[in-house]
């Protein structure tokens, strides 16, 4: 069975990046045929790059919406056998205005997915935080989403303002359920830039994440040297440093999701 | 009105900037980027460009270099480093846009804020996932 899995969240800065990288990369470390598609523009310089085997030739994401070039060209191999990447490519920051008439272009993106669909076991989706026509399409491809908590005490946003913006979130896919049947699902929260536990703002912030618990995966992504390097050089923290506790934790994490996601497509759902 | 010509002034910051960039105490920067980053400077820094500006409140000066990672040094007057930071675009959090000084847990009332917004947000989420 075949999961597009979006990475989401309205959020800024909240580790959409670091998630969908990492658990794209863990994904294909387990040997899972996956395809991460970077759709965040502020990243395509980085993680679009820097784990392709050859220099960058993908006119990316935009030209295959416009149809200027064909989904199953553009994708391109990584250093990780399992793992291809569709760029965000040029001329992205249009790809917004693509989106906006919903008529014509609603299910644009998961038909074009839908193309190449079975030749991968997941498909991730790393969505930007200010693109809402872009990131609309992408729910209405996705199966999943998932959503990502920056859980750094430092972080400017605070949690009852991440969960506030999330309810947006989910709201949207409600409306989205309603509107279009879209069939997708929420497939978890996981928490990122996790510090150490024990901390007394870990522990506030777990008692005010009570009731999502059936919700939250038990992994956390940790604000380790590991990871913050690993994403610094722009390469997957399993590829950087695969004995660091991070490279474990993103691990752990692909593990846990992909249990989460068969059970759901077999029983209850979560 | 201008009192100086703006060419005068390009060649002023520019020779500043190129004194101070000459003069910059590698093993300090390797072991900050150590620090920082985990990554290890070798010989491989490649200059980008300097500028004069503000960090912390002070005049400074940001220097940017490109080795793995591209990253700005912020020098303050008395030339010490201010700030290590990733340039943006590649996804880290400026450090001056992090809150050191926040308060360091949630208090009552914040948790009580993202309890209720937790509340809401699962039985949401009940909803589309049952």
């Amino acid at each position: 069975m075949r999961y597009t899995i979006a990475v989401t969240t309205p959020v800024r800065q909240a580790g959409k990046t670091v998630t969908a990288v990492n658990l794209a990369a863990s994904l294909a470390i387990c040997e899972k045929k996956t395809l991460l598609i970077d759709c965040d523009p502020n990243e395509q310089a980085s993680y679009g790059t820097s784990l392709l085997t050859a220099p960058l030739k993908s006119s990316g994401f935009y030209a295959v919406m416009t149809d200027r070039a064909r989904l199953s060209q553009e994708i391109l191999a990584s250093t990780l056998p399992f793992l291809k990447i569709l760029p965000a490519g040029t001329d992205f920051s249009k790809a917004d205005f693509l989106f906006e008439d919903m008529d014509g272009h609603a299910f644009q993106m998961r038909d074009r997915l839908r193309t190449i669909a079975a030749d991968y076991d997941y498909i991730i989706i790393d969505t930007p935080a200010n693109m809402p026509n872009l990131s609309r399409s992408i729910l209405l491809a996705a199966d999943w989403a998932l959503i990502p908590v920056n859980m750094d005490v430092r972080f400017p946003v605070r949690l009852p303002v991440q969960l506030s913006e999330i309810k947006k979130l989910v709201a949207q896919i409600l409306l989205l359920r309603d509107q279009f049947q879209s069939g997708l699902k929420v497939a978890g929260i996981v928490l990122n830039k996790c510090g150490e536990t024990g901390e007394a703002w870990e522990k506030s912030a777990k008692d005010a994440l009570s009731p999502l618990d059936d919700f939250i995966l038990s992994t956390r992504i940790p604000d380790s040297k590991a990871v913050r390097s690993a994403f610094a050089v722009g390469k997957p923290v399993g590829v950087h440093d695969v004995m660091s506790f991070g490279a474990m934790a993103c691990l752990d994490l692909a593990a846990e999701l992909t249990g989460r996601l068969k059970r759901a497509s077999t029983g209850p759902v979560l | 009105m201008n009192i100086i010509a703006p060419k005068i002034m390009r060649i002023a910051e520019t020779g500043y900037i190129d004194v101070i960039r000459d003069h910059i105490n590698w093993e300090a920067v390797k072991t900050a980027v150590k620090h920082h980053f985990d990554i290890d400077v070798h010989e491989n820094v490649r200059y980008i460009h300097g500028a004069l500006t503000v960090c912390q409140g002070e005049a400074a000066v940001r220097l940017d270099f490109d080795l793995e990672i591209k990253f700005s040094l912020f020098i303050n007057g008395d030339g010490k480093l201010l700030q290590i930071t990733a340039l943006e675009g590649r996804g880290l959090i400026p450090e001056d846009s992090l809150s050191p000084d926040s308060e360091p847990c949630l208090n009552a009332e914040a948790v009580a804020a993202a309890s209720a917004e937790a509340v809401e947000l699962a039985e949401m989420i009940n909803e589309i996932n049952n």
